[in-house]
């Protein structure tokens, strides 16, 4: 089962950086890149706290691959 | 990051054939200090140390020191070593998954480890450093096991 997820997309939506979205969720840029390219299945809380920065519910930022 | 990773692999094992190098100077001082202790009719004696290893610890301690700069108080990077520091979650995973993996080599490895010290019973003339290197040898098994894993993770 893979988990896929919109990260990049809505940080290009509101002109983040992986640095700035790594800062305010509090984990490194390293972890972002990973999350981007689907190497890395965040934690539920690491999955909220990106869920709050984009305003967004979780499921519509991170889905399972059908 | 894969090659700073492997910068500090290669950075600690280096140290720990260095350390390991010093240490047979310092049992070969040791094992003279211990047949003087031990044969009343010495009236005198000397103790030769090989001073190389501990200058290269030195040296290689203050290249460390510029080269592997961090924001971490001293004492925080005496206290855990540099591959454990773990900065966030996905971190966390990383050094779990490359701890489980030399822990496993650890258990497989065990009974030769406990077979090699058996063998250093009958090396001990041949070879006086040997547990010293047997030391050695299996830091830099499961040190390589450790970062393999992380590196291939990452």
């Amino acid at each position: 089962m893979k988990l896929l997820n919109r990260v990049k997309a809505l940080r290009a939506r509101d002109r983040l950086t992986q640095e700035e979205l790594a800062k305010r969720v509090q984990v490194t840029r390293q972890t972002i890149v990973a999350l981007e390219k689907g190497n890395y299945v965040p934690s539920l809380l690491l999955a909220l706290a990106i869920s709050d920065v984009f305003s967004l519910p979780v499921e519509q930022i991170f889905w399972r691959e059908e | 990051m894969k090659e700073k990773l492997t910068r500090f692999y290669w950075f600690n094992v280096l140290f720990v054939i260095l350390v390991g190098w010093a240490f047979c100077e310092l049992m070969k001082m040791a094992q003279t200090l211990a047949y003087v202790l031990q044969t009343p009719q010495v009236n005198h004696f000397s103790v030769e140390i090989g001073v190389i290893p501990f200058v290269l610890i030195l040296i290689f301690a203050i290249v460390a020191q510029f080269r592997f700069k961090s924001d971490r108080k001293w004492f925080h990077l005496l206290a855990l070593p540099i591959e454990l520091i773990e900065d966030d979650e996905r971190e966390k995973s990383l050094t779990a998954e490359a701890c489980r993996q030399a822990y496993i080599v650890f258990v497989y490895f065990l009974p030769i480890h406990l077979a090699s010290l058996v063998a250093g019973v009958f090396l001990k003339d041949w070879m006086p450093y040997y547990p010293v290197l047997l030391l050695v040898l299996n830091y830099i098994i499961y040190h390589t096991i450790y970062y393999r894993t992380l590196i291939k993770s990452i």
